[in-house]
């Protein structure tokens, strides 16, 4: 069944390319099962859908290599995807610092390696960072990772269990800023973090930086300023065989790229995190309709 | 609990989904165990073999199976299917060698001494006597695969897991308590099916 | 069979070596000797359980090996110690397996389970529906000779059939194998360890000693000429206490009452009783017969009898 869509998919390259508009190809469209992912991957398939296009979702994929794998045998056509996870986890290439670098160098390896390719990126950065809250900040008189380096000894430090292990978290920051030495480590899920650091149970907690917690006055993100981590832009990757059907999905979703900022993008994960509980696609659906994309 | 009784329904047909899943994989790991469990029972080697390469399989995480498999079997169902039919072996095939196996001697040596022949002595002495192992080995691998099947939920092949996971990563207890209420439901009433089953069955 | 032989793979001495021996039909042999001895792989090669290597069997004309297995199997009826009756199984429906594994029709083997509880004296309406384990082990060897009985076989392996029962019980079922061989006239072929066992229910014993036939005689030939030592002292030939049972008071008394005892011992008792009696402290006691005094025995007499049988 899945090796029939895929022939159907090249067959119809022809055809699109001189017809183009609004065509009636379904694309599976996959996203991983974390809030953000699960947001961006409807407002994907609610773009899509306004353009005639039939979508099958496959949201809810159960990380970076079930999503992958499924991409490259053709069981979903596109999912969003961030560019520092594509060069780290994916492509187990060294860590870089500058976006655009980033960009051109997962786009061209997914190119060569797998016929995917990356559509345009969004401006947001959901990269990993420290963040504690204004209270303490002030108290030790903390700005940057560099002056929590040296202040780790007295702090301790609300983690993810992944963080303390991989090579670009924990130990990573140890070798490029020294200190980070904490007094304790305690772990806990990722959703519990920021209760234990309000809670007083912990001074430190490991934050993604677009997470919606984050857009609360009371908490601070420390500067990376020695650049340790790379930059986490999303972009939708695709594979090339149904870019080449139906090139105008390129178009469409170029559109959305721009309208994701750092600050949209805590809001948007907000509205489902936080006190409001919102659905994914709910807020996805707010999203299109005010941003004028449907 | 709001979560749960506001959204009976949804929790309803998740719950159905994940009974599918289960309920699917058992039929299709017994059909594999039964051939595999009385292999395992007549042949010291083969049983060695066997349940090593099943305990090997058990071994892997759930989730590592998953990434195994999705590039081979893609997203959805019978991959899950697959996953399920897979960590229900070990625990089939060992229950059904040992059931085979605890035969008494007399009673294989009286069906041999009466005229049976092997074929029979299988289907009249053998496995009825190993039956209520058997059952328990189904009872183990039914609630095991209630708690398993929630990772249905990574590649796209519903059921539970899919509010469970949905809860963690939302922060939102009350749709994984609704999610592992009804997994722990379903696990209850397979458990007490099974164990009224096997009471049945060595009275 | 003839020439008989078994020898195991693996193992430097034959299990059974070169056995030649006729069982009449409708006799009750008894294989007898020490654990071992080959009694067991011996009777086991006539239902073809162990095939032999050397030598011929025929059971009712017919070399064994020409028959089917299986098929063979059927037509004997075989009895183990461990019974091993089938406990999913009612006792009717475990009665009921051969008759069923050859075909015959359901009423039949209905109106045969009943005979059979009724033979083995189960009442049929109490027992025919229970299960093994609600059985004592008694009853269930019972069950386990009506189920080797059931499709009317000619011949009846019986492998220590008793081994695992109370003394009582044993006895009782003893008494049972002696009154259902004259009945029914069936061949057994019955194996045991036990001297007394043999001696009580054999026609004919069959002593067997490292995988040979040592001799095979009835019981009271046996008793009075033992062939070699080994017989001898597996019997007890020498065994006076034994030998006092197999002889009657009445052979041994003498025709003067003497002593006016109030102790007595019937002219039908065996030599065993009678000494047990004198035991209890008396040179002399008189012997009944129908409640009359005829004679009085002594330890004298019971010396002399002894050392002359």
């Amino acid at each position: 069944m899945k090796r029939a869509q895929a022939l159907t998919l090249l067959g119809s390259a022809a055809l699109a390319g001189c017809g183009g508009g609004g065509s009636t190809q379904t694309i599976a469209i996959g996203s991983k099962n974390f809030t953000e992912e699960l947001i961006i991957g409807e407002i994907y398939a609610l773009v899509l859908e306004q353009q005639g296009f039939k979508v099958n979702r496959k949201l809810n994929l159960g990380g970076t290599e079930i999503a992958q794998a499924a991409l490259v045998r053709g069981d979903i056509d596109l999912y969003p995807e961030y560019t520092g996870t594509a060069l780290i986890d994916v492509l187990k290439l060294p860590v870089q610092h500058d976006a655009a670098a980033i960009y051109s160098t997962v786009k061209s390896a997914y190119e060569q390696k797998f016929q995917l390719t990356w559509l345009d990126p969004a401006p947001f950065n959901d990269s990993q960072g420290l963040a504690t809250t204004k209270a303490i900040a002030a108290k030790y008189n903390l700005k940057t990772l560099s002056d929590l380096s040296r202040a780790a000894s007295q702090l301790r430090l609300g983690s993810i269990p992944e963080f303390v292990k991989r090579p670009d978290a924990l130990p990573g920051l140890q070798k490029a800023y020294g200190g980070f030495v904490f007094k304790d480590i305690k772990l806990f899920d990722i959703g519990l973090k920021y209760k234990a650091l309000l809670s007083g149970a912990v001074d430190v907690v490991v934050a993604f930086t677009t997470e919606g917690a984050l857009s609360s006055d009371d908490l601070v993100v420390f500067v990376d300023d020695k650049h340790f981590w790379p930059t986490y832009q999303v972009a939708p990757v695709i594979r090339q065989a149904t870019l080449k059907a139906m090139p105008a999905i390129a178009t469409h979703l170029n559109k959305v790229a721009p309208n994701l900022s750092d600050a949209t993008m805590r809001e948007l994960n907000n509205m489902v995190d936080g006190t409001q509980k919102r659905d994914a696609a709910d807020v996805a659906r707010e999203f299109v309709k005010t941003h004028g994309l449907v | 609990m709001t979560y749960l009784f506001g959204h009976f329904g949804i929790v309803a047909q998740l719950a159905g989904e994940h009974l599918a899943l289960v309920a699917t994989a058992l039929v299709i790991a017994l059909a594999i165990a039964f051939p595999l469990g009385i292999l395992a029972a007549r042949s010291e080697r083969v049983s060695t073999l066997t349940l090593g390469a099943l305990g090997a399989l058990y071994a892997i995480p759930s989730l590592a199976l998953l990434v195994l498999l999705v590039p081979i079997l893609g997203l959805g169902f019978w991959t899950a299917v697959v996953a399920l039919v897979t960590y229900a072996q070990m625990l089939l095939v060992r229950n059904i060698a040992i059931g085979l196996r605890s035969v008494p001697a007399a009673q294989i040596e009286a069906a041999k001494g009466m005229g049976m022949t092997s074929a029979q002595r299988l289907i009249r002495v053998e496995i009825p006597y190993a039956l209520p192992i058997v059952v328990g080995g189904l009872r183990i691998a039914t609630v095991s695969l209630i708690a398993i099947a929630t990772v249905a939920a990574f590649i796209n092949a519903g059921g539970l897991g899919t509010l469970i996971f949905a809860g963690i990563h939302q922060d939102d207890p009350q749709r994984t308590i609704a999610g592992s209420m009804g997994a722990a439901a379903l696990a209850i009433v397979a458990d007490a099916f099974f164990r009224t089953l096997e009471r049945r069955l060595r009275a | 069979m003839a020439g008989v032989g078994v020898r195991y793979p693996g193992s430097a001495t034959p299990a059974v070596h070169d056995v030649s021996l006729t069982i009449p039909t409708g006799e009750l042999a008894v294989f007898l000797g020490p654990s071992g001895c080959g009694k067991s792989t011996l009777l086991r090669t006539i239902n073809r359980l162990i095939e032999p290597t050397d030598g011929t069997i025929h059971v009712d004309g017919t070399e064994v090996r020409a028959l089917d297995a299986v098929q063979l199997r059927r037509r004997i009826g075989y009895v183990i110690q461990a019974v091993g009756l089938f406990p999913h199984l009612t006792i009717a429906q475990n009665i009921a397996v051969v008759p069923e594994l050859l075909n015959w029709p359901k009423a039949k083997i209905d109106a045969r389970v009943d005979e059979l509880l009724a033979l083995v004296r189960l009442e049929p309406a109490r027992y025919r529906a229970r299960l093994p384990r609600e059985l004592s082990g008694g009853e269930q060897q019972r069950v386990g000779v009506a189920r080797a009985l059931a499709a009317e076989p000619s011949i009846i392996l019986m492998d220590e059939p008793f081994g695992a029962v109370d003394a009582i019980v044993r006895a009782t079922l003893q008494d049972e194998v002696c009154r259902i061989h004259r009945t029914l006239g069936t061949t057994i072929v019955f194996v045991t360890h036990d001297v007394d066992e043999a001696l009580k229910i054999a026609d004919r014993i069959v002593v067997m000693n490292t995988g040979t036939i040592v001799q095979a005689d009835t019981p009271l030939a046996m008793l009075t000429k033992p062939a070699s030592p080994f017989v001898a002292q597996l019997l007890d030939a020498g065994d006076t206490i034994r030998r006092l049972g197999l002889i009657g008071v009445a052979q041994a008394m003498r025709a003067e009452i003497v002593a006016q005892s109030t102790v007595t011992v019937d002219a039908k008792a065996t030599l065993r009783e009678a000494l047990s009696a004198l035991l209890g402290g008396i040179e002399r006691i008189d012997v009944l017969r129908d409640g009359a005094r005829i004679g009085s025995i002594g330890f004298d007499d019971v010396r002399r009898a002894t050392s002359a049988a």
